[in-house]
């Protein structure tokens, strides 16, 4: 076991009005230390969910199966204070919404020294000069009257820089930025994944990169792995993947991305349908609904990761060459 | 201000169409038509009404509030023997009900649906809906009458010797003298009297802390708290608790104006020598002067304690500051 964060198998089941459910199928993943990994899907793929999952902070009655290690160690078998003690000191996570992931009544000061005295047991003034670098770090300026400020007293850009802060001050060796700039203005979203690449390089930390949008990942991600319905369909070298993409459901992506050269005011090509809710997913290839190229096999079995060296994607059809050997083997 | 001067007016006013005289509720069984035209002119009843308000705001204005009819007081040396009486009730329910509202609160919203959470919703629901007069009685007829185990009214034993008056308040004028006997004999006939607004008012904090609890529980906020790897201690009291703080602070304003209410009930229930019991008094006997000026007085920590919860929201909630 020589990665990071490793996933093996992980699935995770959710209660819903209409019972548990399973929504999030078997996946791997493989994250090495200082790496960013890219993973992307639509809404509602399960995304946040494998991430809170490796926290242990999935809602209430949700259970998880499957292996995760972290530096070797297992962390879904770890007891509470183990997971809690992991928590925000290795392995860090930033939010969706900057505007709602930070306390309104609480100064950033405190939301950015709290953890850092308890993980690492500073005192007071050791975190605040470490909280006033790591603004600085995250380009904030006035770093010290940042700290007796409160939230709204900052914009959206801003608001996330603080929390990307917050989850730095203890200089985790992983930081999980679940789409981290979705809720941002499309100006303000460059400067913060040029941050991201920039604190990597810098704090030597690995980052999970999670994004509805592929093109987000094409500058800054080395690998990538891309989520359907629960499952990892497609997952390899990050621009193996963006150049060859070899499941349909990536090609369709990747199709209703603006295409450099074409200019504004060319249509996005969308891939048509609806996607398909991971709490009920039609039978076989979850995709096939919405697929060009299905075939009346797409209908009865689910297709596993079919390998073509480095690369991997679940598809019967584009992986047919692969296909016969993996079946064997 | 102008709150004020409506409530006086509008109390005034009431005190007015009361039908009665109230010569005839305070001078005994048999008035001569003399004496009843004494008791008018003494008070002033014969002025046109313009002229009694003018006169009656007039004096309001300097602190005096006129004399009772049924004391022979003035109705400020009245309100301010009995003042600290109801107010050490108010305190003593407030205090209770607001650490054990909250908590309860709380923990039914951490464990909501499960059996912790079912069991406080029946007793807030219980503590609600069960009239006061009727737990008044209802302790008083268990805890004195058949088990003996509490005294049956007043603030104090007659054996007991009473504290030095310091604060008013026998607990803790008691404590300052170093007395524990009459300590635990003034807050044993604090039990019942104050048991019974507690009652009602840890169901009423429960209640909305609950909810606002439940509102913030998920909140991406909380979520983040739990991901810096918090102690669940830490989230709950700094995260959740804090930002249901709004909530908590409006529901013990109303739970203030409940206390005094039902302060008027049970200190009557259990001889409770306060103004609520003042208040009921004056209210049988006519007594106009002393009627005014419990209202005012009422209306008056009304608007204070309304003032507090606006100064505290804005303590609470910096956003609120700005606006
Ligand atoms: N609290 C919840 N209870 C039950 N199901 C949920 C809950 N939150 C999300 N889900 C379901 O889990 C699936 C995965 O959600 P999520 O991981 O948030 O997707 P993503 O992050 O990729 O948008 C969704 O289909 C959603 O319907
Ligand atoms: S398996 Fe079939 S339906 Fe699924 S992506 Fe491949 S071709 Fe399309
Ligand atoms: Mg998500």
């Amino acid at each position: 076991m020589s990665a990071l964060l490793e996933l093996q198998g992980l699935s995770i089941r959710l209660p819903t009005p209409a019972g548990s459910r399973a929504v999030v199928h078997e996946v791997d993943l493989a994250v090495e230390a200082g790496q960013i990994y890219g993973i992307a899907g639509e809404s509602g793929s399960g995304k946040t969910m494998t991430m809170l999952s490796l926290l242990g902070l999935l809602p209430r009655g949700g259970t998880v199966h499957g292996r995760a290690s972290f530096a070797g160690r297992d962390i879904l078998s770890a007891d509470k204070k183990a997971r809690q003690a992991l928590r925000g000191r290795d392995l860090s996570m930033v939010f969706q919404d900057p505007m709602t992931s930070l306390h309104p009544m609480l100064t950033v000061g405190k939301q950015l020294t709290e953890h850092a005295r308890k993980h690492l047991g500073l005192s007071k003034g050791e975190a605040a000069a470490r909280a006033a670098q790591m603004l600085e770090d995250v380009r904030i300026p006035d770093g010290e009257a940042a700290l007796r400020a409160y939230p709204h007293e900052f914009s959206g850009g801003m608001r996330q820089r603080i929390a990307i802060a917050i989850a730095l001050m203890c200089e985790p060796q992983i930081l999980i930025a679940d789409e981290p700039t979705t809720a941002l203005d499309v100006t303000v979203q460059a400067g913060i994944l040029a941050l991201l690449d920039r604190l990597r390089r810098e704090k030597g930390m690995a980052v999970v990169l999670i994004t509805h949008d592929l093109g987000v990942m094409s500058s800054i991600a080395e690998r990538i792995s891309v989520m359907y319905a629960g499952r990892v369909i497609e997952s390899g070298d990050a621009r193996d993947v963006l150049k060859q993409p070899s499941h349909p459901y990536t090609r369709g992506l990747l199709g209703s991305l603006p295409q450099p050269g074409l200019g504004a005011g060319t249509e996005l090509r969308s891939i048509p349908g609806v996607p398909a809710s991971p709490l009920d997913p039609p039978r076989g290839c979850a995709f096939h609904p919405r697929c060009a190229l299905a075939v009346d096999a797409c209908k009865e079995g689910v297709p596993p990761l079919l390998r073509r060296g480095d690369h991997a994607a679940a598809c019967i059809v584009t992986m047919r060459d692969v296909a016969s050997e993996e079946v064997v083997a | 201000m102008l709150l004020l001067i409506g409530i006086t007016l509008i109390s005034f006013l009431l005190t007015q169409a009361v039908p009665g005289d109230p010569a005839l509720a305070n001078l005994g069984q048999h008035p001569t038509p003399e004496s009843i035209r004494a008791f008018h002119e003494k008070y002033g009843l014969d002025d046109p009404l313009p002229v009694q308000y003018v006169n009656y705001l007039g004096n309001l204005v300097q602190g005096d509030l006129g004399v009772s009819q049924q004391t022979h007081q003035p109705v400020t040396d009245d309100l301010s023997k009995l003042v600290p009486a109801t107010a050490e009730l108010a305190v003593f329910a407030i205090v209770f009900s607001t650490i054990f509202g909250v908590g309860f609160g709380v923990l039914a919203a951490l464990k909501r649906d499960r059996a912790v959470d079912h069991g406080l919703r029946v007793f807030t629901l219980a503590g609600i809906s069960v009239p006061m007069f009727w737990l008044g009685l209802l302790g008083l007829y268990l805890f004195f009458f058949k088990w003996g185990l509490l005294p049956g009214g007043g603030r104090l034993d007659p054996t007991t010797t009473p504290p030095t008056d310091v604060t008013g308040f026998n607990t803790v004028d008691a404590l300052l003298d170093g007395n524990l006997n009459t300590f635990w004999d003034a807050f044993k006939h604090l039990i019942l009297p104050g048991g019974v607004l507690v009652l009602y008012s840890v169901s009423l904090i429960s209640r909305y802390t609950r909810s606002a609890v439940l509102e913030v529980l998920h909140a991406d906020y909380v979520r983040a708290a739990r991901a810096k790897g918090l102690s669940e201690f830490t989230v709950v009291t700094r995260y959740i608790l804090r930002a249901a703080l709004p909530s908590i602070v409006t529901v013990m304003g109303l739970v203030f104006a409940n206390v005094l209410a039902g302060a008027v009930l049970v200190e009557n229930i259990f001889n409770w020598p306060g103004i609520g019991q003042y208040a009921y008094k004056s209210a049988v006997s006519l007594d106009l002067p002393a009627i005014m000026g419990v209202s005012i007085f009422i209306a008056l920590v009304y608007v204070i304690v309304n003032l507090i919860v606006d100064l505290l929201y804005a303590v609470i909630d910096p956003r609120v500051r700005l606006s």
